[in-house]
């Protein structure tokens, strides 16, 4: 059966759409010419929509292959600038724009998006049930093992028979989120050569948006000045590196982190910093609710982390703790791998590793 | 010295076993995938990294060096025997579930289960503590023994544990292995390729959902459940709804008073539980259980509901399931700490009887010095208890005492 070029616009991600694009057979250099102009346009445009609003919009009314090749010219584009926060951020945007689009569409459609982009065994339940999906457990544990909210621990789900059942906007919700996976990768995958001239005005257009745009980064330094990170205990760590990465954390996980640093001393000023390195974090909200734990809000009161029993809960300890001695408290392995550290006083600064965080863990 | 005759008894003893009874020794699927480690028999250190083409590389490797155990990795590498974890290049790992009495709370580890301060001499019964009582020391050595009982523990955790293996995960009999340990539990293999590639919080997740980890009864829709429809289309997607239903039932049926306060209910809530048994019971498979005790409401139904998931969970040792770099005994290996072989249970689970089918040594009588042990069974024979004595025993019995530590070949 022919693919319609509607669907392939909506879904530019496919292995569908790839080999569309791939029988095209363009080079950058072609992007040069008038006639493409539009579509070049139309990339940039993709780009601009990431960083400013957090979405790709939907472009029903332009010619369907302006909206399919504008696609993988976008991933050269970012993949060309190098810069994480922006992949990061322009895979955020796509994927957000098919979950939109998915929201509308039948249930035979979102279907075929999940085998046929994810290879994913599902099926549609219908709402005898009241649920609409059964997704096979190995792919939700595969893509759902990243969210931490309690909604989506196994444990809280209806698992039955090797599948797990979801409603459609949960259903859809997950498929973004494979969807982001592949678009980071397709970004990584694209050319990334010398731009031809008329795309290097593109780029350079963006990266002077993109520093507009980019949350302050001096962060980390400014942390470990006052802290010792090393010192920080797995759990903290993982969510520490996690906002590093501008990556979403669960609820529970961000209060935790929050308190955690505003106990150790962290100033709540670069604490909000930290978290908007989050593509779409909310900067008043943000800073409303780390005013709020830090107890200049409302009920006056200062919040303590959560203890070890809470994190292990809700499923943020790492390893059930097995690096962490027996502690009860993240601020308690915090105080003991101090001293571990050697006393650190207001004036001394830490002897600090240059180890990425990430072979601490 | 004595200790020197037990090491070259153990030593022929377990050769002989190994260049007789190659047969039973299993291989895992793609050997050459995975890697393998030894204990040394007479220091205990681990001797790991190592990889075998063939079973024959690797019985002769045993036989030479008689190990007292033998392990292979769940998971699959690209070279198994790189020295660094970093250099092996996983592939995937089979999913594993250990069972341990260690893990579960049963009575007769307080009598038979004992401690030794390796610093101050300081004894006690039961598990043994952190840290010793009297000096602090860490260094407490652990005696532990098993019985029927707590083995009978360990095969009602694995008999949940696949519960939710088949009827919850959809995973078939062929895709699982259950195994007798050699000690005191059971392992059960898991190689379903569907699962072979998840990362660590997935697995983690596994776990949680087997040991009920962070459940939330009203996440399983209970406590708002309204009539018996929605409860049947509940069941019909929900094993652990399920599970909680059940296992509620069970705790209503049993329960007395002190067991409601026991999980959190008022003294007035746990009796008007009980005095509204009847009519509790009467509506549960209805659905209408929600508002058939006066003054209990939902926060109370949610504390029943957890207790339920408390009995209902099975007790896997999570830490085992997670790690995707573990190494599990060798199948069909003996054990070091008894001198059974780990067993494949190929049969009915529930007829399993570990203490004989596991017997590995089934000639002979040796004669040991016995300083202390408590009455055991090994096959049909009970033997025991013996205190500062000289005996003459089956084989399998007297390496029991041997490996164990508590006595002595003459
Ligand atoms: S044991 Fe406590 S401190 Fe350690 S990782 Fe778990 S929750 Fe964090
Ligand atoms: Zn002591
Ligand atoms: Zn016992």
């Amino acid at each position: 059966m022919e693919v319609s070029r509607e669907k392939l616009a909506r879904y530019p991600f496919t292995s569908e759409a790839a080999e569309y694009i791939k029988a095209r057979g363009l080079f950058l250099s072609d992007f040069e010419k008038p006639e493409f102009q539009v579509v070049v346009e139309r990339a940039e445009e993709r780009i601009r929509e990431a960083l400013e609003k957090g979405v790709v919009s939907y472009r029903g009314d332009v010619v369907a292959d302006v909206e399919i090749l504008s696609f993988p010219l976008a991933l050269a584009l970012v993949n060309s600038i190098q810069d994480n926060f922006l992949k990061h951020r322009y895979a955020l945007a796509e994927s957000e724009r098919a979950r939109r689009i998915l929201a509308n569409e039948e249930p035979r459609v979102v279907l075929e998006v999940a085998r046929d982009a994810l290879g994913w065994k599902a099926r549609f339940v219908g709402s005898k049930l009241m649920y609409d999906y059964a997704l096979d457990l190995g792919s939700y544990l595969e893509v759902a093992s990243v969210f931490h909210h309690e909604r989506w621990k196994l444990v809280n789900r209806p698992v039955k028979d090797g599948y797990v059942y979801l409603t459609s906007r949960e259903f859809t919700r997950l498929i973004a989120e494979g969807i982001k996976g592949i678009i980071e990768d397709e970004i990584e995958a694209s050319p990334r050569g010398r731009l031809p001239p008329k795309l290097g005005e593109v780029a350079d257009r963006i990266r002077r948006l993109l520093s507009e745009k980019r949350p302050a980064s001096e962060v980390t330094e400014v942390v470990k000045g006052r802290v010792v990170v090393e010192a920080f205990p797995p759990c903290i760590k993982s969510f520490y590196q996690a906002l590093l990465k501008g990556e979403h954390l669960p609820h529970v996980a961000r209060f935790a982190i929050t308190s955690f640093l505003l106990n150790i001393g962290v100033e709540v000023e670069e604490v909000v910093k930290l978290f908007t390195r989050i593509p779409d974090a909310n900067e008043r909200i943000t800073r409303y609710q780390v005013e709020h734990i830090a107890g200049l809000r409302g009920s006056k009161t200062k919040y303590t982390p959560p203890k070890c029993e809470t994190l292990k809960t809700h499923g943020l300890c790492v390893e059930g703790g097995r690096f962490c001695g027996r502690v009860k408290h993240p601020l308690t392995y915090y105080r003991r791998a101090l001293r571990r550290f050697g006393r650190v006083g207001e004036r001394e600064k830490p002897e600090l590793s240059e180890e990425p965080i990430q072979e601490v863990l | 010295m004595e200790r020197g005759r037990n090491l070259s008894f153990l030593r022929s003893l377990f050769r002989k076993f190994y260049e007789e009874n190659g047969a039973l020794l299993e291989t895992p699927s793609s050997m050459e995938r995975r890697e393998f480690g030894f204990l040394t028999l007479d220091r205990r250190i681990m001797v790991r990294h190592l990889s075998f083409e063939k079973k024959d590389e690797l019985l002769e490797f045993i036989v030479d060096r008689v190990p007292s155990d033998c392990y292979r990795s769940a998971a699959y590498y690209m070279d198994p025997g790189a020295p660094e974890m970093s250099g092996k290049g996983w592939l995937g790992a089979d999913l594993v579930f250990d069972i341990d009495a260690d893990h579960i709370p049963s009575p007769c580890k307080e009598e038979h289960d004992r401690w030794r301060c390796l610093d101050c001499g300081e004894e006690g019964k039961g598990t043994a503590p952190d840290l010793c009582p009297r000096c602090g020391s860490k260094r407490i050595e652990e005696r532990l023994w098993f019985c029927s009982r707590c083995l009978e523990a360990a095969k009602l955790e694995t008999v949940k544990l696949l519960d939710f293996l088949t009827s919850d995960f959809g995973l078939t009999y062929d895709e699982l292995k259950v195994y007798f340990s050699g000690h005191r539990g059971y392992h059960v293999h898991v190689e379903s390729e569907a699962l072979r590639s998840l990362g660590q919080d997935a697995r983690r997740e596994i776990a949680d959902y087997i040991t009920g980890l962070g459940i939330d009864p009203s996440m399983h829709g209970l406590l708002h459940l309204r009539g018996e429809d929605e409860l049947s289309k509940l069941l019909e997607c929900s094993s652990w709804a399920g599970r909680l239903m059940r296992g509620g039932y069970e705790f209503i049926l049993e329960g007395s008073v002190e067991d409601f306060v026991r999980i959190g209910l008022s003294k007035y809530q746990a009796s008007a539980l009980v005095e509204n048994r009847d009519v509790v019971l009467e509506s549960w498979w209805k659905g209408g259980f929600l508002k058939s005790v006066k003054g209990l409401g939902r926060r109370g139904w949610a504390k029943v509901f957890l207790e339920a998931a408390r009995r209902e969970a099975a007790l896997i040792d999570t830490v085992v399931t997670t790690d995707v770099h573990r190494l599990i005994r060798l199948e069909g290996s003996l054990h070091g700490k008894t001198g059974f072989r780990k067993t494949r249970v190929s049969g009915s689970l529930e007829s399993f009887d570990p203490l004989k089918e596991a017997i590995a040594f089934n000639r002979g009588e040796v004669r040991i010095y016995v300083e202390k042990a408590p009455e055991f069974r090994v096959g049909d024979s009970i033997y025991g208890p013996y205190s500062d004595e000289d005996v003459e025993l089956p084989t399998a019995a007297a390496v029991l005492l041997v490996c164990k530590g508590l006595a002595y070949v003459v």
